[in-house]
């Protein structure tokens, strides 16, 4: 795993940018993390960001969007006891035939 | 195990799953099918809460836990590829072997880490293939005996 911090990657595009808006509205949920779920990443964002190991969540977009033939979801790092969202990815997953660098 | 969705709005969850933290409100719509059927591929419970690990109507490359009371049973078999743990605090595990051998797997899944990406495609396929089908109890214990004989 990362050692340091990892910086927000930008959207790409402006289906990425409202995938992100809609998720950071608030259509989002846990993916992982919580006291009965430990994030593998916590020693990292603790000691990077700060709190508590069972405050911290990896979240996702609820909505997956189709860009460019890939499933398009976006992702970050989130305290939920000071709403502080970190490291936020796109993950682009491409179907297996497709080229990637459409 | 196989379930059916029957509900996919925080509307209808208990109030012990209600948690916004985590994104569990009562607004909350989730990417599933009313009616339709889902492969659980690993279960997680606490306190109470058993989440099913599915993979919902905008599934990519990684099954995500969802609320059990937002569906219901209908095939209770367990998968052969399942193990079992029970962590120190409490918490209760299904899942296939890489889930286990390697602490940090579901992170590196949803990472979308290469390997563990190519694990859950074949963990997947074998799941969603599996045979449930036994042999009624007499003729599987009669083929027992004649083995055992031999």
């Amino acid at each position: 795993m990362n050692q340091g911090a990892i910086p927000d990657e930008s959207p790409r595009n402006l289906q990425e940018q409202l995938l992100l808006q809609d998720a950071k509205a608030g259509n989002s949920r846990a993916i992982q993390g919580g006291p009965d779920d430990i994030l593998g990443d916590v020693s990292r964002l603790v000691a990077l960001y700060g709190g508590n190991p069972e405050d911290w969540y990896k979240i996702t977009s609820i909505q997956a969007f189709t860009i460019n033939v890939a499933s398009v979801q976006v992702h970050w790092f989130e305290n939920a006891k000071i709403f502080q969202q970190v490291e936020l990815k796109f993950k682009r997953q491409y179907p297996k035939i497709a080229p990637k660098n459409l | 195990m196989i379930v059916r969705c029957i509900a996919n709005t925080g509307e209808v969850l208990p109030e012990n799953y209600i948690d916004p933290a985590r994104g569990y409100t009562k607004k909350v719509e989730l990417p599933l099918t009313v009616g339709k059927e889902y492969v659980v591929y690993a279960i997680r419970s606490w306190q109470g809460i058993v989440w099913y690990y599915i993979c919902d109507d905008n599934y990519s490359y990684y099954p995500i836990q969802t609320p059990a009371p937002l569906f219901e049973v209908v095939d209770n078999r367990v998968s052969k590829y399942w193990q079992f743990m029970l962590d120190p605090n409490g918490v209760l595990r299904f899942a296939f072997e890489q889930w286990f051998t390697d602490p940090c797997f579901y992170d590196k899944l949803t990472d979308q880490e290469e390997a563990e990406v190519e694990i859950f495609e074949k963990v997947k396929e074998l799941m969603d293939a599996e045979d449930f089908s036994l042999p009624p109890l007499d003729v599987a214990v009669e083929k027992l005996r004649e083995t055992v004989s031999v």
